[in-house]
């Protein structure tokens, strides 16, 4: 609530917020941005993690992890012809391959203080995660290009917060003949300590913005990232757990996912206010 | 019958009048366009280029064709419209009568060629394929006799009759498969087989028009020398003599430096071949010819002196306009001779003056400048009798300068004081003043050279009388204050230091003194504004700095001249898009309009856009435009030259604006995206992913340039560069320049 409100009153100073008229674009200096962004992170495809699971028709068949897309909305003020500032909300959706193996493993002490180490050779499918993302950015014009219009790069720092809206995945097991322990493997399948992560995120991106009209503006470019997610501490105990995926697993997977999609694709337009 | 009388009584009184106009040099005007505007002026590069597309030129396939023809219009549409060419002049007029009479019964040549000044001190004459042949008035200048002129008409006419220009193109393009080197060597070959072919085939047809074969080889003369003076005319050690001015004669006891042009020189790699080998050819040419000179032959006509006074004239204009001072007093040294009333030459020595008195207080630049063109200009060396007067100039100490500087522009201007040139000479002369520490008008004499002299033979006697007329021994800071006024250590005239004697009238002028004072206040607060901002933080002074900045292009511009852009769309090569960059030039006077009309203000155009619906005068504007343009924005912030302030007022009435915008764009798309560099990059993926993105994304490369001039006052009010990596496409270059317009607009902060 306290975020949505620091938003809200930082878009009304960026509204009313006047300077010199020569600023802008046709002399209009807030800009509002909608984009699509996306990557298809192929090498790490191809090199990197072995190819995880979707389900389809009822079942789960292999399938790469292309999926990382993402749509942006920003408020921007021109400030001075080469320089601009925005805030921008986004949110990011992408996923994660929990396995390294065909294989769930546990590892907990049971009600009787006995530890227990269970295996099950079982698929499971991508976990989805939503990653929300509030940044404020710098827009920095190349030469003498003014903002929106031209060559500029961006510089920004935001707060994450990665989030999970399907946690009921679909788990298959390797041989068929052992799908009768599903439901009880579903029941503990995820960790509920790790229903949402914050983190961070440091940008910085280069985009060229062609007009369109004398509103509206077309833009297209590329951004590198690096996330740092914030938790290390609390989920990265080596710690027991009834759950075949623990909270410091899910937590060490969606890091690291992260860190891995650090450069991505995004185009959108921009429309002066 | 009586109303016939009277119209050939008027026509001939009107010829009469124009005629006493032109011969007026001491009101010359500089050249100017008359008459029906001639088709080649009338018709748009892009219908020209169109036109020659439909001709059949068999000896090039279809992409060499289209290349040929559209860069070939490009470049001399940007000669015909660089404002240096005239036409329906007094010398385009005897060109063209010229040039007529020598293809007169070619049938193939006849009414085909259009000849046309080209305003320019260098020395040439040049034709092109669609048969314009274009003579500089610096040729004419140094031309002795009609018969040279033939010739040279002659020579280029050859030109086109044998169609070289083609035919280069041709030999140039058709193997693709020589170095660069070897392209070099071989075209330049066969160019100097053309002129030779050309000045071989030329002698025949001056001879055909009954011209002396003796002048034909002098001609060649003409060219070695033409970078000297248009006259070798011994400077007189009195020519800056005047009633308040003496300079001893020991100013100019230089030794003359010696003319070191050979008519035999290595023409390897040149177009032309060396004049050697041109003056040989020529020689044997004639010899072939038994009758020459035994049959009845063409005298020089008055008319051609009169053609070549105009083209000295305009020698005299060009060189201040391009800021050559010694050449320009020189010429003006050699026309005083005749036209010593003449107001043009008058003005211009008081130009020319300004130009030397600026060197006192231009600012040091860095070493990278000295490289530049403007500054290797300055360094220019002179031979023959010019160096006379420019060692005497250099020898001339700063004060010395701005002293004889003063003199000249303070006597112009009592000449004629209705004179606005000359007035605005003065009060420029006065600003250099005000800014040199050289200058202490406190140090020089109000006696002249004659009356100090008479005044010290006077102290003399009375002290041989007995009285006393100095102490008897000067301690060592009088001893100082006295050679700082032009004294000798015996009390005596230091002739050396003869200036300090020479603007005593100038100090005793109040009205003048009254005028000095008010230039030195505003400059002493000038002064007093720049020590404050010394005593600034950074951060203050950048601050000021950029508000400076700002403020500078708020002009308060409801109305203005907008001038026909210098418009480039350039290729990978560096070559012309032709096509492209008249869509960008079109592009950009419709969005100027567009913003304008959004802005409120009031454009009005100087353009070659309907360049059917321009007449004489039209271009007449344009070329004074340009000419002041050129010279205005070249080191605006060191100039001090003074623009031809009525014409220019004229227009500003004309027009109804005030102000004149002009622009320069060039764009270009040229990725780095060369060869290594794309295997480097395809090899380091990972920096590949970065780097060919930002440089196919920022590869457009667009340079602008702003300037806004004062029609009012002749002065640049305003110079704005950008550079963008942006295409030219409409809005890029509207909203560009709405942001411009919008600034221009707005009134000046007055806190």
């Amino acid at each position: 609530m306290k975020i949505k409100n620091i938003l809200f009153f930082c878009c009304l100073l960026l509204v009313f917020w006047t300077e010199a008229q020569e600023t802008g674009y046709y002399g209009r200096r807030v800009f509002l941005e909608i984009d699509g962004q996306g990557q298809i992170p192929l090498l790490q495809n191809i090199f990197g993690e072995r190819k995880g699971y979707v389900s389809g028709k009822g079942s789960l068949h292999s399938s790469y992890n292309l999926l990382d897309i993402a749509y942006r909305a920003s408020l921007n003020m021109a400030i001075t012809e080469s320089v601009g500032f925005g805030l921008e909300f986004s949110q990011r959706f992408y996923r994660v391959n929990l396995q390294s193996i065909d294989e769930l493993t546990r590892n907990f002490q049971d009600t009787g203080g006995n530890m227990i180490t269970q295996y099950l050779n079982a698929r499971v499918a991508y976990l989805p995660i939503r990653e929300t993302v509030f940044m404020p950015r710098i827009l920095v014009a190349l030469d003498d290009s003014r903002i929106p219009c031209g060559f500029a790069s961006e510089i920004g720092v935001g707060y994450s917060l990665i989030q999970f809206p399907d946690r009921d995945l679909t788990v298959e097991t390797v041989n068929p003949g052992e799908s009768s322990v599903l439901p009880a493997i579903k029941k503990h399948l995820l960790d509920p300590r790790a229903e949402e992560f914050n983190g961070m995120v440091f940008m910085y991106g280069f985009r060229m913005n062609y007009p369109l009209t004398k509103r509206i503006l077309f833009h297209i470019g590329f951004r590198y990232q690096y996330a740092l997610q914030f938790g290390k501490k609390k989920f990265r105990r080596m710690d027991e757990s009834e759950y075949w995926f623990s909270a410091r697993e899910i937590w060490s997977k969606v890091n690291l996912r992260r860190q891995l999609g650090i450069f991505s694709f995004g185009t959108g337009l921009t429309f002066t206010l | 019958m009586i109303k016939r009388i009277r119209i050939v009584f008027l026509c001939s009184l009107l010829g009469v009048s124009q005629g006493m106009a032109q011969e007026d040099f001491n009101h010359y005007q500089p050249l100017c366009n008359k008459g029906p505007v001639p088709v080649d002026f009338s018709v748009s590069t892009l219908n020209k280029i169109k036109q020659d597309g439909k001709e059949d030129l068999k000896s090039l396939n279809i992409k060499k064709k289209q290349f040929f023809v559209e860069q070939i219009n490009y470049s001399i549409d940007e000669i015909l419209f660089s404002g240096n060419v005239t036409f329906g002049d007094t010398i385009s007029h005897y060109l063209q009568k010229l040039g007529d009479k020598l293809v007169a019964g070619n049938k193939e040549l006849e009414g085909k060629l259009r000849f046309y000044t080209y305003n320019s001190t260098d020395a040439n004459a040049f034709s092109t394929r669609q048969g314009i042949v274009f003579v500089t008035t610096g040729l004419i200048a140094q031309l002795t006799s009609e018969a040279q002129l033939a010739f040279v008409l002659s020579h280029e006419i050859i030109h086109f009759q044998e169609h070289h220009v083609l035919d280069l193109f041709e030999y140039a393009t058709k193997e693709k498969f020589y170095s660069y080197n070897e392209r070099t060597r071989f075209l330049s070959n066969y160019s100097r087989e053309n002129e030779l072919e050309a000045d071989w085939m030329a002698v025949k047809m001056v001879h055909d028009a009954g011209y002396k074969s003796s002048e034909l080889n002098k001609t060649f003369d003409v060219l070695l020398y033409s970078y000297l003076p248009f006259e070798e005319m011994k400077f007189e050690k009195t020519y800056f003599n005047t009633a308040e001015m003496y300079v001893p004669e020991m100013y100019f006891d230089f030794k003359r430096t010696e003319i070191s042009a050979k008519f035999r020189y290595n023409d390897y790699l040149m177009s032309h071949p060396n004049l050697a080998k041109r003056k040989e050819q020529v020689a044997e040419q004639i010899a072939k010819f038994r009758d020459w000179d035994g049959n009845m032959l063409y005298k020089d006509s008055s008319a051609f002196f009169y053609v070549r006074d105009v083209a000295r004239f305009e020698y005299v204009l060009n060189k201040v306009y391009e800021e050559e001072p010694v050449d320009a007093l020189y010429a003006i040294y050699i026309l005083e001779k005749k036209y010593p009333e003449s107001v043009f030459l008058s003005n211009y020595k008081s130009q020319a003056w300004l130009d030397l008195m600026k060197t006192v207080v231009q600012k040091k630049k860095s070493d990278y400048y000295t490289f530049l063109p403007s500054a290797k200009r300055k360094m220019k060396y002179y031979e023959g009798q010019i160096s006379i007067l420019n060692q005497f100039l250099n020898a001339l100490p700063k004060q010395g300068k701005l002293a004889m500087g003063l003199r000249v522009i303070y006597d112009a201007y009592q000449k004629d004081t209705t004179n606005l040139v000359a007035e605005k000479c003065l009060q420029t002369a006065m600003q250099i003043l005000v800014k040199s520490d050289d200058f202490d008008l406190s140090k020089f004499s109000e006696r002249n050279y004659a009356q100090t002299l008479a005044y010290l033979s006077e102290k003399r006697k009375a002290a041989t009388m007995g009285e006393k007329t100095q102490p008897d021994e000067l301690d060592k800071y009088a001893v100082i204050e006295n050679q700082s006024k032009g004294m000798t250590d015996g009390f005596q005239i230091d002739s050396s230091k003869f200036y300090m004697y020479g603007i005593a009238d100038i100090i005793r002028d109040s009205s003048f003194m009254a005028k000095f004072k008010l230039h030195n206040t505003k400059n002493s607060q000038l002064e007093k504004k720049n020590d404050e901002f010394n005593l600034m933080t950074d951060i203050e002074q950048a601050d000021l700095e950029s508000q400076k900045y700002d403020e500078a292009a708020h002009l308060k511009m409801d109305s203005v001249l907008v001038f026909q852009p210098a418009v480039f769309e350039t290729t990978r090569s560096s070559g012309i898009n032709v096509c492209k960059t008249f869509k960008t030039r079109d592009l950009i006077f419709k969005e100027m309009a567009g913003n304008a009309a959004d802005l409120d203000i009031h454009v009005k155009t100087m353009n070659l856009q309907k360049l059917d619906t321009l007449n004489a005068d039209d271009w007449n504007n344009y070329a004074l435009l340009q000419r002041s343009l050129t010279r205005a924005i070249s080191d605006h912030e060191n100039d001090f030259f003074v623009l031809d302030v009525p014409d220019l007022n004229r227009v500003k009435n004309q027009f109804g604006a005030g102000k004149l915008l002009f622009m320069e764009y060039q764009h270009a798309y040229t990725p780095d995206l060369h060869f290594g560099n794309v295997v480097l990059f395809t090899v380091l993926l990972p920096v590949g992913l970065v780097y060919f993105p930002i440089e196919i994304l920022s590869g457009h490369r667009s340079d602008w340039q702003f300037y806004v001039l004062n029609l009012q006052t002749g002065e640049v009010l305003l110079s704005r560069a950008y550079y963008a990596n942006e295409p030219s496409t409409k809005h890029f270059i509207g909203s560009r320049l709405y942001g411009m317009l919008n600034q221009l607009k707005q009134a000046k902060n007055e806190n």
